[in-house]
């Protein structure tokens, strides 16, 4: 699994013309939702199964080959243009929480380099309804609020499948020995441990049984933090 | 016109430019025929750059190119007056072509990338249907024609929802060779001051944030839209 994510960029009118400043110092997230629609979330109308963050940006950065994107006809007016919207423009980066389905598979895949068999992993996250709706969901949502807030956007956000970001682009892939609380459906228990192999411990994102909005690093150091723990209570129980 | 600019068509390259002799005889024989019906014109297709890219780990102490320039002398002279049209010297900001932005043009529609690639599909046939468009209403390419009368085939070409029916793709190519030109130019030193870029430069002890006029800015948006203003 990795986070489902999504991203509008939208001009506005009201910070054209922004007196200039060094604004490298400014980290490119200015503000962080940590949840959005909640209550919609929680009442199924926010038309996602689970919730998202939203994270909030823009700045006087450097100059890219975007810079012009959009923009119409040539000369004075078009200079006039290029300085005027210059750091007036915001993105909305969405992450929201992916849920695992039958469809999304980790398989052994061996490469072969100079004569030497490396083991690898290739995921294959397919989309299903689940994944999509986000998707849809979360440009939608934030068309809204560009719009009462008297934005422009830049470009119509894509269709709901291609709207989200491919699966690994988040680098939050996680999963595929999932945690749960039986032998039948999970790999390991709460503790981390391999339902199978007594003294087997996975300490790694691989026991995520959803990829949340979040970073994962965090959850990954705290569940290695609990997995020690058990097998030190383990090892002085003599149980180990 | 310039010396600079007799010596270079003197190395117009002609495979393009012939093909477009042809199909903008074409066009025009289709515009009598049909009138605002034309359905645009065709486009040729250029054939991709296989050349060595950056790959992985370059050199960045030294930087080289690793791909043939591929744009004509003639194509590059073209290329200057168009982006000097789209973005003309003006107060202390130089002309495109007067701080390496063909050249930029060159390396990037040159380069043995799909992305690339695609642009070079609009930019070398674009850059020929300026010529062949120029020789059809003036007599004389692109480079040689006045300023007044270049103007006159970028206005059907150079506003989204006024371009001249059948012109499609030049509009296409402008659009493309106006982004190009914009990204080229503002990510220069000159680009920079014009636009008030101040950042990618050292500073000692806490960074200051934004400046009284950039928060007095803020606090008037902010308490415009009926909300209340707290100063940081």
């Amino acid at each position: 699994m990795d986070t489902v994510g999504s991203s509008v960029n939208a001009y506005f009118p009201q910070l054209e013309g922004r007196p200039r400043y060094n604004e490298d110092g400014a980290m490119g997230l200015h503000a962080y939702i940590p949840f959005w629609d909640y209550k919609g979330v929680k009442d199924g109308t926010a038309g996602t199964p689970r919730g998202y963050h939203v994270e909030i940006g823009g700045s006087f950065g450097d100059p890219g080959m975007g810079v012009g994107s959009g923009l119409d006809g040539y000369g004075s007016s078009l200079r006039a243009d290029v300085n005027r919207r210059y750091g007036s423009r915001i993105n909305f980066t969405q992450r929201g929480e992916m849920i695992p389905n039958a469809k999304v598979v980790l398989r052994d895949r061996y490469q072969h380099q100079r004569q030497v068999r490396h083991p690898g992993a290739e995921i294959l996250l397919r989309l299903v309804r689940a994944r999509a709706e986000p998707g849809h969901a979360l440009p939608e949502a934030m068309k809204e609020l560009i719009d009462k807030l008297g934005g422009t956007l830049i470009g119509e956000p894509a269709e709901p499948a291609k709207a989200i970001s491919k699966g690994g682009e988040i680098i939050h892939e996680v999963g595929a020995a999932r945690m749960g609380k039986d032998a039948k459906d999970s790999v390991v228990n709460q503790f981390g441990k391999s339902w199978d192999v007594d003294n087997l411990y996975l300490t790694d994102g691989s026991v995520f049984a959803s990829k949340a909005h979040k970073n994962p690093t965090l959850t990954i150091m705290a569940l290695a933090m609990r997995s020690s723990e058990n097998i030190a209570a383990r090892l002085r129980s003599g149980e180990l | 016109m310039s010396d600079a600019k007799t010596s270079a068509l003197v190395m117009i390259d002609r495979r393009v430019t012939l093909k477009w002799l042809i199909a903008g005889a074409m066009a025009v024989g289709q515009l009598a025929a049909c009138g605002d019906q034309a359905k645009g014109i065709s486009w040729p297709e250029v054939a991709a750059i296989k050349a060595q890219g950056i790959g992985v780990d370059p050199d960045l102490i030294n930087p080289v190119v690793p791909w043939p320039l591929t744009l004509t002398a003639a194509e590059l002279v073209t290329a200057a007056d168009l982006a000097d049209l789209i973005l003309p010297a003006e107060g202390n900001s130089p002309a495109p072509s007067k701080v390496g932005v063909p050249a930029f043009i060159n390396e990037w529609v040159s380069a043995p990338y799909p992305d690339q690639h695609e642009d070079r599909q609009l930019v070398i046939p674009g850059l020929a249907w300026l010529d062949t468009e120029s020789k059809t209403r003036n007599g004389v390419i692109f480079a040689n024609a006045d300023v007044s009368a270049q103007k006159l085939i970028l206005d059907d070409i150079a506003f989204k929802d006024k371009v001249k029916p059948g012109l499609e793709m030049p509009a296409k190519f402008f659009n493309r060779f106006r982004s190009l030109t914009l990204g080229a130019f503002y990510t220069t030193r000159e680009g920079w001051a014009e636009i008030g870029y101040m950042g990618n430069t050292p500073g000692t002890g806490d960074y200051p944030g934004p400046t009284p006029e950039a928060l007095a800015h803020i606090k008037g948006v902010i308490e415009g839209m009926g909300l209340t203003y707290t100063a940081p």
